[in-house]
């Protein structure tokens, strides 16, 4: 293979390998799962994101968590000299061995963590 | 759901405009921005909450601040996940979003502003077409990965079944290959998944395409390049190999070093441009090449051949006269000859070199008075036996052409000489063999014409090479079968035989010596008296040379040496005695002069190669018939000889004193199983002839030789110097010779002549006159 091919070829790979597009579109949100006598607790780590940019929804067995973080400083009149958080929608979902279309379910936030409490209908 | 109602609805965001790429939706790539547009609107970007930005391809690289037409009008939302500033750029990673559409650029400063409006993601319909386009797409993606050779980070199809979204996928296949701008935006830009795949399926398959065309192309190059240059190649490395272990190739060393000595060579211009070709050659060869070797020995022969080296000649008349008293005893025209000729080439160092014959018996020394002469000269010494010898191409070589051509042996000896002025022995030139492959009798016609023989051409040599300093000497044992031209060319020597007296000072001066220290014999263990000596001169060898008594003496050394070795006291001296008892009765007692010849019986000397001898020839008369009957192996020449006899005698019979010729004559002539030839019985068949038909004996001390004519004429013959030699051995006190042979006599040492007397004839009537006894008697 002569060198001209050789390096021909590198650079092919190199190009190839700089994108990685398999990432989702919407970040995933660490989460802790927890079990109790009468349901689950998910904790997902969501530090920066208002309460009111987070969307529950409920479909057979799954939940799914969703919303966005924008950044709250961009209007101070500072510019960003880095950047490493993420803003943008997120996305996690959740599979339950029962039904959950009619469990009860509650959420807090406290310390950047939501906290969603699913309690299946029959444990009511 | 809402919000994502509200997305589809046009917005303004600012432009980051691309140069040579696009940004795929789902597609997250580094980017690196510089351009003062861009970090403005990366900035403006930047103080958004979403950190959203638009991506736009620009059709004109060149445009600093593209305008609304230098940019293609799909382009892509893009999210920034991270960012980080440099001195002058902004370095970030772009996620692709969505598509939008370019509705209107706001404003182009500080940054480009533009109104955009999301276009929907392809529709995928989810049909055959689609599903089977899509797993054709994965396998040309494996299809291109492979031909990359790359150890890939992302598996094709591990990507392909975690990509829920086909359209995804499409984007995440259209990004492998670095397509050209044009071919990426279409696909960008193509409102369906199956436009899209249609459009990279094509893109993707061209460029595997192209990818295999080069591939196969550098692959046959490569295939033509190892086929013819594949042995040049290892041959290559194994020199670099070889010179750095410090070693010189070994074929490279060979041409160098012939190219040394070639330098070195004193050689004749021809020659050295003819060997400079065929080193040239040689040095383009490979040394497994069979012409290497060829060319290799040819190059040798001519680096070693003496071209122009000569030694100096020693011209020393009383040196050279020395040397060959030293070695030889007697031979004094031979000597002197030679003498001679040392003298011409003092006189005239130009002078070509004689070219001499030796004809004599075996062991009179023809072979080392060669060697003598060379060590008299202070030349080099070569001999080659040509005995035997049928085929031309032994003398002149091989053509090159043939397989395992070799020099002819003149120049091989040339060769082994050393230098071009020898003394070149060439042996028993009588025994030249000649068959179909040639007459190597020609061949030497051209060796010894010193005409033709400063230009001498080898077959296998080549090239010309002068033969006319070398010193030639030819031997024969016999003159008759040596073809008249080169007969011509040559000064005929003879050695006769050696007188008993000859033998016995040659047997003293060096045989002696010779035999004591080949046995390891002290001096005064081998002591032999003269008397031992001419004993077994006279009845243990019977030969005209001397090897017979050297190989004689070397037994009697031998047995002494045996009786030292085992602690005996060897005999003091070796009396005749003592001979008798070591070697046993004589092996031949010769024929000694017979006291008296009954009427009819006349000695004749004969002439063999191995010297002299006496025939008693025998005539007895018959009662009945008539005529002539002969008798005893006898030759075409001396029967008509013996029928001449016959015929003068019956013509004389008045004369002669012959009463009666009736009755038949029988002429035996002994020994009868060997084969005679040749008129020199002549007299001696008319004396037993004359004797037997007149009654009157031949006088038995009388021996005699001559051819003769139907007139009665006596004619001169050969070999009289043995024959003398042979007469006076065997006791004979008279030999009557032709008249003109009587110049001969001269050759004869000095006590043979003393001791005999010779009587010179011209007609048969003195023959008859001297040899038969009176009738009265």
């Amino acid at each position: 293979m002569t060198l001209a091919e050789e390096l021909l070829m590198i650079t092919r790979r190199l190009h190839m390998e700089a994108f990685r597009p398999v990432e989702p579109l919407r970040w995933r949100p660490p989460a802790d799962l927890y079990e109790g006598a009468n349901g689950w607790l998910i904790k997902l780590a969501l530090p920066g994101v208002r309460p009111e940019d987070v969307r529950l929804r409920v479909c057979g067995n799954f939940l799914a968590v969703s919303g966005r973080r924008v950044d709250e400083e961009s209007n101070r009149g500072l510019r960003l000299r880095s950047m490493e958080i993420v803003y943008a929608e997120f996305e996690r979902g959740f599979e339950f061995p029962v039904p959950i279309e009619n469990a009860r379910i509650e959420t807090e936030f406290r310390h950047g963590m939501l906290l969603v409490s699913v309690i299946p209908e029959g444990c009511r | 759901m809402n919000d994502e109602t509200k997305l589809e609805s046009p917005r303004e965001l600012p432009v980051f405009p691309l140069r040579n790429t696009v940004l795929y939706p789902f597609a997250i790539g580094p980017f690196s921005a510089g351009r003062r547009i861009s970090i403005e609107a990366i900035d403006n970007a930047l103080q958004s909450e979403t950190k959203e930005i638009a991506v736009f391809a620009q059709r004109d690289i060149a445009a600093d601040v593209p305008a609304e037409a230098d940019l293609y009008p799909v382009g892509t939302r893009a999210v920034i996940k991270r960012m980080a500033r440099s001195e002058e750029t902004v370095e970030m990673i772009l996620q692709g979003v969505e598509r939008v559409r370019l509705v209107k650029l706001e404003h182009q400063d500080p940054f480009l502003l533009a109104r955009v409006e999301p276009l929907p993601l392809p529709a995928w319909n989810d049909t055959t077409e689609e599903e089977a386009l899509r797993q054709e797409l994965v396998a040309l993606a494996r299809r291109y990965q492979s031909l990359l050779k790359a150890p890939m980070a992302v598996d094709v199809e591990e990507a392909a079944r975690q990509m829920e979204n086909p359209v995804q996928l499409i984007y995440f296949l259209a990004m492998m290959p670095d397509f050209p701008l044009e071919k990426s935006q279409s696909i960008l830009e193509a409102d369906t998944a199956l436009e899209a795949m249609r459009l990279l399926h094509d893109y993707l398959k061209r460029e595997i395409e192209v990818l295999e065309l080069r591939q196969e192309i550098a692959g046959q190059v490569q295939g033509e390049m190892e086929k013819q240059h594949r042995e040049h190649l290892l041959r290559q490395q194994l020199r670099a190999i070889q010179e750095e272990l410090g070693e010189v190739e070994p074929e490279e060393q060979e041409v160098n070093e012939l190219r040394r000595r070639l330098e070195e060579a004193d050689l004749p211009e021809l020659v050295r441009e003819e060997a400079e070709r065929e080193l040239g050659r040689m040095q383009r060869l490979n040394a497994s090449a069979p012409d290497y070797q060829v060319i290799r020995a040819y190059l040798d022969l001519i680096l070693e051949l003496p071209w122009t080296r000569e030694t100096e000649d020693d011209l020393d008349i009383e040196h050279a006269r020395q040397v060959l008293d030293e070695d030889h005893y007697g031979l004094e025209k031979i000597k002197e000859r030679i003498l001679e000729q040392l003298a011409v080439m003092r006189l005239n160092p130009e002078a070509r070199a004689p070219i001499l014959l030796f004809v004599g018996p075996p062991g009179v020394g023809k072979t080392s008075l060669g060697k003598s002469i060379a060590r008299a000269l202070g030349r080099k010494f070569e001999r080659l036996s040509l005995g035997g010898l049928h085929d031309e191409s032994e003398l002149r070589g091989h053509r090159r052409t043939y397989v395992g051509a070799m020099p002819g042996r003149i120049i091989q000896a040339m060769r082994r000489a050393g230098v071009r002025n020898p003394v070149l022995m060439l042996d028993e030139v009588d025994k030249l063999g000649r068959d179909f492959r040639g007459d190597p009798a020609s061949a030497l016609l051209e060796i010894l014409d010193p005409n033709q023989n400063t230009d001498f051409r080898d077959n296998y040599l080549d090239l010309p090479f002068d033969l006319s300093h070398t010193f030639f000497i030819l031997t024969a044992n016999s003159l008759d079968t040596i073809p008249g031209p080169l007969l011509d060319r040559m000064e005929v020597i003879e050695l006769s035989g050696y007188s008993d007296e000859e033998k016995l000072q040659i047997a003293q001066r060096y045989l002696l010596d010779r035999q004591r220290k080949e046995a390891g014999l002290t001096p005064e263990q081998f002591v032999v008296p003269a008397e031992s000596l001419q004993l077994l001169i006279r009845e243990y060898t019977r030969e005209a040379g001397v090897r017979g008594l050297e190989r004689t003496i070397g037994r009697l050394a031998r047995k002494v040496a045996l009786a030292v070795a085992q602690g005996e006291s060897p005999p003091a001296e070796i009396t005749p005695e003592v001979v008798r008892e070591l070697l046993g009765p004589p092996r031949h007692r010769e024929e000694e002069a017979r006291k008296e010849l009954p009427p009819g019986v006349a000695a004749g000397l004969a002439w063999t190669p191995v010297g002299g001898d006496v025939l008693y020839i025998e005539a007895i008369r018959l009662p009945d018939g008539e005529g002539l009957h002969l008798t005893g192996q006898l030759g075409d020449v001396m029967k008509e000889s013996a029928q001449a006899a016959y015929s003068w005698v019956i013509a004389h019979a008045d004369e002669l004193g012959i009463e009666d010729t009736k009755g038949r004559v029988h002429v035996h002539v002994p020994a009868g199983a060997v084969p005679k030839d040749g008129p020199s019985a002549g007299v001696t068949m008319t004396c037993a002839i004359a004797s037997v038909l007149s009654g009157r004996k031949v006088r038995a001390d009388t021996a005699m030789t001559g051819e003769i004519t139907l007139t009665g004429l006596v004619l001169p013959v050969g070999g009289i110097k043995e024959k003398m030699l042979a007469a006076r051995r065997l006791g004979f006190e008279r030999v009557i010779l032709p008249h003109q042979n009587e110049i001969d006599l001269e050759d004869l040492p000095e006590d043979v002549r003393q001791a005999m007397t010779f009587i010179p004839v011209k007609k048969i009537e003195e023959v008859l006159e001297a040899a038969l006894e009176d009738a009265s008697r």
